[in-house]
Formats: C-alpha cells, structure tokens, sequence
C-alpha cells in the first residue's frame, strides 16, 4: 500500500452528470434512417454506410443468444435507446478548445491530471465521440497514429480499412452486428515497426446522457516488432433507466509484436455492457488481455485471441467482483491455429450478496497442429450466502503434442478465518477486505500499478457494505 | 483489578455442557498453565475468552483489568489486550504476514493517527531475527504451506508485534520438535513482564521446561480441580492424569 | 414390430446446447429394423456365454427385448426378501441432461424393465449380474434398483453385441440408495462398433448413503451416456468414475450432472479417456448445488491422454453454485504421454513400445482397481487388451 498515484474510479466520483446541449441527435429508436442520419453527419464513404446496413440486417435476423445467455438481455428495449449524440465530429487538441460542460466531467474524473503525469496519449470519449484527443508530439514523428476512430476512418482509410472488421465480422454475435450498423467513437492506433510506445495510451470513455447507447470501435494495430499499451477505464452516472454499452475491439499484432490492452469497467449498475474484443497475434506476438470488471447490471464479455503464426502468445487476466444485484458474466477464448502457440487464462471472480459470476471459455486446438499449450485457472469466492458462481468451460484438443489444462475451485471466506483475523484486531469489513484482496492478489500483481492500488480500494469499498 | 479474572463461567455446545463454573484469575505479571487431558474444555475456554460465536455461554463473567469482555466482539477483545495464539492458526491465502500484522496494528490506531513504515519493518525484522524468522516470511502468506513449528513462530511473532496485556496460548507445543520448542519459549519468555499475564493451555508437561510457570491448574470436567506450583505439572508427567481423576474420586465420595 | 412407426423418435437439434460436439445425426433411429425374437438355441447360447462372474447372488440375462433365461435368484437372497423380477410397470421419468425424447422412447417401448429390490438392513454379499446382448434393431433395456436402510448391493450390468450385426440400444438405469446403504455398480459397455447407444441414468443416494458407480467403455460406435447423479439426504457420499477406450469412427459422449440437495454431502467425479487414432470423445459435467447443501464437497476431474494426434477430445466442466460454504472443483487436462516418463522408464532399460504400454495401462488402472471384483478386473482388461490390438 505504497503512495503511488491512483486512477480515480471510484464509484461515487462517476457519479453525477451534467445536463448537456447536443448539436447532433439521431433520436430513439434503430431503422435505416438512424445509420443514414449516422452516416451523414459523419460524412462517410459509401463502403462504410453499406457495412452499417448490413450490420443492421444482421442484427435484426440475429436472435437474442438466451439459449445460452440470461434472460435478462430481453430486458433491453432498443426502441428506447438513443443510438447518436455528440456536439460535433472533431476532437480538441487541447483541454482549453474542449465545451465547458465536457471539460468539467472530465476534470472530475482526474482525466487531464493523469495525462501529465503518466500517460502517452489520452483520447477522451462522451457519448458517441471523442471530445478530446491527443498524443505526445514524439510518438508522432515516429509514425505512431493515434485518434478516434470517426477520425481514423476519414485520415487513414488505407490502414483502416484493411484491417477494420477483419478480427471480428459482423456477424460473430448479436451485438458485434449491432455495434457494425451504428458504430461512433472508439479509438484507432497505429504502431509502426519496431517502434516501443513506452508510456501506456489511454482511452477514457463516459456515458452522459440517459437512455444513450454507446457503440465505440476500437481498432489497434501494432505492426512487426512493436510494442503497445493502452488502457481504458469506462464510467456512467446512475439513471434510472438502463443504459447500452455495446462496443467491439479488435487487435492486430503483427509479427513480433506486443500489444497489452487493460481496462477497468466500472460502469454504474443500470448498464448493460456487451462487449465483443478479440485479437490477431501473428508469428511470435503477444497479446495480453487484463479485464476488470467491478461495475455494470450485466457484462458479457469474453475477449480472445485467434494464435495465428507460429509461437503466438495470449494471455487473459481477469477479475470480476459481482456486487448486489449485477451478474459479470465473463472469459476468454483462446483459438490456437499454429503450431507451438501458447496461451494462459487466470481467471478470478468474487460473487457478494445476490451477485452472481459467471465464467464461459472456449479453447480450440485443431487437428493440425503440433506443440500448443493452454493453461487455464478459474478460481471463484463466495461472500453471502445468496452469491452465485457458475462456470462453462468448453475444450477441444486436437492434434500432435498438445496439452492443455483446465483447473477451477469455488471457496468461501471461512467463519474460523475471519475469526482469526478479529482476534488480532480487526473488524469484520476489514478482514473480509484483506480475505478478497489476498484472494486476488496474486493476478493483481500482474497488473501496472496505477491500476492494482486503484482496484484494492475499490475492492475494500464493495467489501464494506457486503457484511453485517 | 490488575488481572484476568474468570468468575464461574459456564458453557454449553448444544445440549451438552463443557466448561462448569470455571473460575481462574491469571495476575498482570505472572505466567500460569493450565493443563488438562484432551476433551476436558482448555480449547474451548480459550475461543470463549476470544469471543468466537459458536459457544454460548449461559452465565459468568470474565474480567480484563476489572472490564467485562464476555459478549464482545473478537476484535473489540483483541483490542482490550487479549491475544489467542491459535492450537490451529488458520491460512490466510494471499495476505502476506508483514501485511497482516501491518493491517492488525493499524486497527489499533485513531483516525487521525498513522503508522510509521519504517519503525514498523525494523521492529518487525528484530522480532523475527529473535524468533529465527527467516525475513523472507513476510512476503509469504500467513500460514499458508507453513510447518507446524513455522505457524507457531508466527503465532509468537504476532503476539511480540501486538504486545498484548494477557496471553492465552492454545497448545502451542502441540507438533514442535524441541529445537522450535526452545525457539517459541525464548519468544514467550522474552515477553514476560511485570506488565502482562499469561496462560499457557497445554496437554504435555515439555514446554514448561521452557517456560517455567508461576502457578500451575489441572483442569477435569470443564473446571479447575487443583492448583499448585511448577512441582504439580512434574507430579502430572510422573503419574498421569488418573491420579487426579482418582483423587477427585476419594473427594468426591 | 410396430413400435417404431407409432412412437418416432425425434431428434434433438444440432445446435442445441446438450448436445454440443455430439454428432446428433448419427443416432436417428429410422434405417433401424424391428428387433426379432431369436431362436431358443441362439438365447440358450447368449446364456452360456454370460458367465462373467464366478460368484453371484442372482443374474438376469437378455438379449434384444427378451428374456434370454429366467431371472434366476440365490435361494439364500430370496430368503432375506430380495427380489429381481421383469416388471410391468415403467421407470419413473427422470431429469436428462438432453436426451429426453431417448428417455420417452425406452419408457414408452422397453418390454424388459428388470427391477430389483433390497429390503433394510439386508447385506447382498455376492452381486447382481445383468447382461444386455444387443442384436439386430432397437433394444430397450431397463434397470429400476431400490435398496432399503442400511442394505448393502453390489450391480454389475454388462451390455454386449451377439455378432457383428449393426444395432441401437437406448437404455435407462434408475438406482435409489436407501438412508445409511452402501451401493456399487459397475457398467460394461463393449458392443461391436456398428451399435449406436443411448444410456440414460439416474443414481440418487438418501442420507448417509454411499453410491459408487463405474462406467467402461470400451466397444460401440456412437455411443451417449447420461448420468444425474443426485445426493438427496444429508451426509450422501456419491462417487462417479469412467474409462472409456475411443479408437477410429468412435464417438463416446458423456454428459454427468452432480446436484446437491442436502448439506454436508459429497460427490466426486473422475472421468478418463483414452483415445486412439479417430477416436472422438465428449465429456460434459456439472457440479449444481443448491443454496440448502451448505458444507458441500464436490469434485469433477476429467483427464484425456491424447494417443494419436487424428484423436479428438472435448471437456465441457461445469459449475454452478448457489451455496456459499461448500468446496468445489474441476479439472480437466488433455494431454499425450509424458514424455519425460517415457525417457526415464527406457533409461531402465524399458523398450519404447513397452514403456508406452505400461503409461496407458497405468491410466486405466486407477479406473479399473475400483471394481473390486478380480473376476471382472481381468475380464476387462482382457476386453481393452483385444481393444488395443485391433
């Protein structure tokens, strides 16, 4: 518990909103005329419109997943969402050119602050896009792009679009087709080869307005050799409707490549948060997904890489804590198609109260390949005894000299452990807190450290109201 | 009032009663053992004392320097000054001894109060080096993979590190080969004083070899059926416990 | 027959979730002749060759959708008031884990139901033996097994091609263990690999009963298994174990439910494949426990050695917990040989061939002490042995 500077994610600081004048409003509801309206003010070329309308078509055949999935996704109105809203299309550069309002957010959640003292680039999101965006003037001259996508799409179309949808098509799942018809924000970075981003990029985005859907896509390539870190962090205030967050990711590492990609989603309960990430690792790259997931009514996200050249490496580290009433249903996908691939899943959740965790994962080893590896770990803690846990593995192994294996528990915090833990002192909370930090501690310590501190105390902030 | 002081505390598990207007006052000052064969209620006593929910205690009263303790919550007694070194000290997977103790002593601090890094490492290094910790056991787990005789040092080392006014230690010879027997007793001895009382519960006669006691009880039936001086644990090892069972049967006739 | 035309079987969907992996099509029932009752000669045959076990308290052998002896029971055992009789009446239905219309069809159409009853406090020293020899067509078998408080039943059921003829076999077993007994079972399952089976099971245990139940897979060509094993009073102790050999156009799918109903009860799971070239195997469980089965223990391994690299193993372990102070895992692993034991047993002087042989029967081994029945023990390892050559 050292001095080190923290990122505020705390759940009351997310919590307020200003009432704010939009310029650009496609309305409520999903037809043709929202994506033209989309479209329009985004001025695209008719490629990118024709992939929104074909995202809608998928969309609208595609059934909700509730053969698998929870019920709760019917609960979603989409009539009532309002798909777009923005006060223009062209980030600032600097904080100064940024509307008061907008700014004023962002100051509160420490955004510009974190800029100075750590962060490579940041691009800030509000509602459908960036309000600002801006990189260190070095990484620059080194080739290294780094906007918001709408910008990306207009600036870079040649990068953009050869790799744009490529990771993962529209069609992958309801809401990837959803988020190709209505799309807006999200971030786009390219690094060029060889080229060591030391400092991490960080994308921060915020829902603002009530029944607001935000849709951002990000797209990161990080050509041969190169090295990428970027962070997200997510918050909403607390409105009384529920609110969509359904955004795609994809990755691109190159050979040799390294691209790290943190976030911490600590959405307020009333969002549903849908999210499809995976990655492309090429010949000797590595991908390292670090997933925490503390807030939202309901996460589903599973990110993956797809191992496609040889001695390709993924790694997916991840926490979810599922407080009162929300369900983290998370995981990972790990699809080997090269020989000697690797990849690692730790995977740690904490059910309090009447939350529920839940993990899916999916790990394919095909029949041609020889030497892949996969290591994976659930382990899951229990608080209340109206906490759930449940956990859908699915492993296919194939092939020559592969292996893999996959280990999951479920305990609790024992009455005798925290008993121990009072008589030296002390309190109930506290040593419920020190019992779910030591749980996931040793995954934390994978994390930078801006964020392992950060993510302590909000562990201890969740653990106060879960006893007596 | 400078005491512990049990007053005929009697409790019961379910239907059945363990512990049988026990009465026992351990002075600020002094060291006492309280032995006893297995089942006859030490342990039980012991969790009382500490405040564990499990136990319902129908009647009695225990005393901390003239403050009742009893229907307290553990922390609340731990912070009173009664320290419990576990029979059986529980894992604690992932929280690191120099953490654990760290979050212990803080619990003991005001609001505005906080604690001083650097006096805490040095004081907890030269605790350790006394009770032949390795310093690389702070970064482990409490107890978890440790050794029966590494759980009980850590016991010890917790105990040097809170400085409690009274002592309950729960068999805490129980699995410790003498080399780690002599090590535990020099940590207890080092931290006799004029201002703190203790008890030492035991099954076997050994560990008051090291830790010579002031004053020794037999406990029988859940309560103390004799007292005496060191001489009575020496008079135990030689005869056993049924010449006590015996004697209270003469007594009892 | 006419029973195929009046009750269809319908097959579950592709894509649905139960079946997941699971090659569906290959158990539709309507190229399937009607099965036909053999000859005295050929059932007086089947009989002979039953004699699997030295030592039996009682035995039922059959063959398609019929008697192929009468249900012969030891004296001595009906003197305590066991009885094994055919009954009229059907299973009870029970949970499956997907194959419900399997179920509807075997409790609709099975004209072989054999029920066998242990009264309390009664300690069958000897075990039950009941043979299944497939033959052309639909078999339907069907086992019901009560025992009272404190009984104590061994059950060995063996299921059986008579030739190289393709058949089906849909199955469905329901044991109850009764307060305070202890139950073993042993399932066979070495068909010819023309036979297409579904074998549908429920094993409850009450309180304090102890259920162990051993699958052997060894013969078969698509073959699906379904166990719900259900602990239901307190203290409960069920214990679950599989082997299965897959070799080429083999497919073994299993699919295990372990629920808790009452607290302080336990399960363990251990399910072992090993597969051959072609091999295909499917292993899906679930560990539920119910918010009331506090100081639950339950486990759920499953361990795939990987023998040729055309094998394919899939691992579905699953979770789902609603207690809070309960101890739960699974694992599942899949793997080849180790290769690092390979070198050490041929620095002992041990050819290549051989060493690899031990490791695999080694594997098997830890199934197959469980049965504790020498007799049997050998006749498998004979049957996996003759599995191995061919």
């Amino acid at each position: 518990m050292s001095a080190t500077e923290t990122i505020d994610l705390d759940f009351e600081k997310g919590n307020f909103h200003y009432d704010t004048e939009y310029d650009y409003d496609a309305g409520t509801g999903l037809s043709e005329a929202t994506i033209d309206y989309i479209s329009g003010v985004k001025e695209e070329d008719s490629w990118v419109r024709d992939f929104r309308m074909k995202g809608l078509r998928t969309f609208t055949d595609k059934p909700m997943p509730t053969h698998w999935a929870t019920r709760d996704l019917d609960n979603i109105d989409f009539n009532k969402i309002r798909y777009y809203l923005s006060k223009g299309q062209t980030p600032s550069r600097t904080w100064e050119e940024v509307p008061e309002d907008v700014k004023n957010t962002f100051e509160r959640l420490g955004i510009p602050e974190q800029e100075r003292k750590f962060l490579a680039g940041v691009e800030a999101q509000f509602d459908s896009e960036a309000a600002y965006s801006r990189m260190k003037d070095d990484l620059a001259k080194e080739g290294v792009i780094f906007v918001g996508s709408t910008e990306g799409l207009r600036e870079h179309p040649e990068i953009f679009r050869r790799w744009f949808g490529k990771v993962i098509p529209t069609s992958d799942n309801k809401f990837s087709a959803l988020n190709s018809a209505v799309f807006s924000g999200g971030s786009f970075i390219y690094v060029p080869p060889g080229v060591k981003v030391k400092q991490p990029l960080q994308a921060y985005f915020r829902i603002n307005a009530e029944n607001f859907g935000q849709f951002e896509r990000t797209l990161i390539i990080a050509d041969e050799g190169s090295e990428v870190t970027y962070m997200e962090g997510c918050t909403a205030p607390k409105f009384e409707t529920s609110t969509l967050h359904s955004a795609v990711v994809e990755l691109v590492a190159l050979k040799g490549a390294k691209i790290q990609y943190i976030t911490v989603q600590n959405w307020s309960n009333n969002v549903f948060n849908l999210v499809t990430k995976r990655a492309r690792a090429e010949e000797e790259a590595e991908v390292k997904w670090i997933d925490c997931n503390i807030g939202s009514r309901l996460t589903m996200k599973y990110p993956g890489v797809i191992l496609k050249g040889r001695k390709a490496r993924g790694e997916v580290l991840s926490i979810a804590l599922a407080g009162d009433g929300q369900h983290q249903d998370t995981g990972a996908k790990m699809i080997h198609a090269a020989d000697e691939t690797s990849s690692n899943i730790i995977a740690k959740s904490i059910s309090v109260g009447t939350g529920r965790s839940s993990y899916r994962g999916i790990v394919n080893v095909p029949r041609n390949l020889k030497g892949c590896k996969n290591n994976t770990e659930c382990d899951a803690l229990l608080i209340n005894s109206n906490s759930r846990t449940d956990t859908y593995p699915a492993i296919t192994v194939r092939g020559d000299g592969n292996s893999v294996q996959h280990e999951a528990s479920v305990s609790k915090v024992s009455a005798e452990q925290i008993f121990y833990m009072r008589q030296r002192g002390l309190s109930e909370a506290q040593a419920m807190s020190l019992s779910v930090n030591g749980f996931v501690n040793d995954l934390v310590r994978e994390f930078p450290m801006e964020y392992s501190v950060e993510l302590k105390r909000l562990i201890e902030m969740e653990m106060e109201g879960s006893v007596g | 009032m400078d005491s512990l002081h049990i007053e005929k505390l009697n409790v019961s598990i379910g239907e059945k009663s363990i512990l049988n207007d026990f009465t026992l006052t351990v002075p600020k000052g002094e060291v006492h053992a309280l032995m006893g064969p297995n089942g006859t209620g030490k342990s039980t006593l012991a969790k009382v004392l500490a405040g564990h929910q499990d136990y319902h205690t129908d009647s009695g009263s225990v005393l901390l320097d003239g403050k009742e303790i009893l229907g307290k919550e553990p922390d609340e007694i731990s912070h009173a000054g009664l320290f419990l070194a576990f029979q059986y000290p529980l894992e604690i997977p992932g929280v690191s001894i120099a953490n654990f103790i760290r979050a212990a002593i803080e619990s003991r601090l005001g609001a505005e109060e906080s604690l001083d890094a650097p006096a805490y490492y040095r004081r907890l290094y030269e605790k350790m080096d006394l009770l032949q910790i390795d310093r690389k056991f702070t970064s482990r787990s409490l107890n978890e993979g440790f050794s029966g005789g590494e759980k009980k040092r850590a016991e010890i080392l917790q105990m040097a590190m809170l400085e409690p006014t009274y002592c309950i230690l729960d068999e805490t010879d129980s699995g410790l080969d003498i080399d780690a027997l002599k090590v535990v007793s020099n940590g207890v001895n080092f931290m006799r004083s004029n201002e703190r009382g203790s008890l030492i519960i035991t099954h076997y006669q050994r560990l008051l070899d090291y830790i010579v006691p002031d004053v020794v009880h037999v406990m029988w039936d859940g309560r103390i059926v004799k007292s005496g001086g060191k001489g009575l644990a020496l008079e135990l090892e030689e005869k056993g416990y049924d010449w006590v069972k015996d004697e209270l049967a003469v007594a009892c006739s | 027959m006419k029973l195929m035309d009046e009750n269809p079987l319908n097959l579950p969907s592709a894509s649905d979730p139960d079946w997941r992996f699971a090659s569906v099509r290959k158990y539709r029932l309507d190229a399937v002749q009607p099965t036909v009752d053999l000859p005295e000669d050929a059932l007086q045959d089947l009989a002979e060759r039953s004699r699997f076990l030295d030592d039996t308290s009682g035995h039922a052998i059959l063959a398609g959708n019929q008697l192929s002896a009468p249900i012969h029971l030891q004296d001595s055992a009906i003197n305590l008031g066991v009885s094994l009789d055919l009954s009229e009446t059907p299973c009870e239905m029970f949970p499956t884990l997907g194959g419900q219309q399997f179920l509807d069809y075997n409790s609709t159409n099975s004209r072989t139901s054999i029920c066998l009853n242990v009264p309390d406090n009664v300690e069958l020293q000897s075990p039950i033996l009941l043979v299944h020899w497939n033959d052309t067509g639909v078999a339907l078998p069907q086992v019901q097994v009560k025992t009272g408080k404190y009984s104590k039943l061994c059950l060995v059921e063996i299921y059986l091609s008579a030739d190289s003829t393709p058949g089906h076999n849909i199955a469905s077993t329901q044991v109850q263990a009764g307060e305070g007994s202890h139950v073993s079972r042993v399932v066979v399952r070495n068909w010819n690999p023309h036979t297409t089976a579904v074998h549908l099971e429920k094993l409850s245990a009450q309180r304090d009963a102890l259920l162990r139940s051993i699958n052997i897979n060894i013969g078969g060509g698509t073959i699906r298994q379904e166990s719900v094993i259900s602990a239901e009073g307190q203290g409960a102790d069920l214990r679950l174990h599989s082997l299965s050999v897959s070799g080429e156009d083999q497919e073994f799918d299993q699919r295990t439910l372990q629920t808790h109903q009452a607290p302080n009860s336990r399960s363990d799971l251990l399910f072992k494949n090993a597969l051959m070239a072609g091999g295909r195997t499917i292993f899906s469980g679930m560990i539920r426990v119910s918010p009331e089965a506090q100081y639950t223990d339950a486990y759920q391994t499953n361990r795939n050695l990987l023998l040729d690299p055309s094998a394919e193993a899939n691992s579905l372990p699953g979770l789902e917990i609603l207690a809070n102070d309960v101890k739960c895992s699974h694992g599942a692993t899949s793997g080849q040989i180790d290769d690092e034991q390979l070198f050490y047993m041929r620095s002992r002087g041990i050819t290549e061939q051989l060493a690899r042989q031990l490791l695999v029967f080694g594997f098997f081994e830890e199934i197959i002490s469980k049965i504790h029945l020498p007799d049997l023990e050998n006749k498998v390892r004979g049957w996996i042995e003759e599995r191995f050559k061919t």
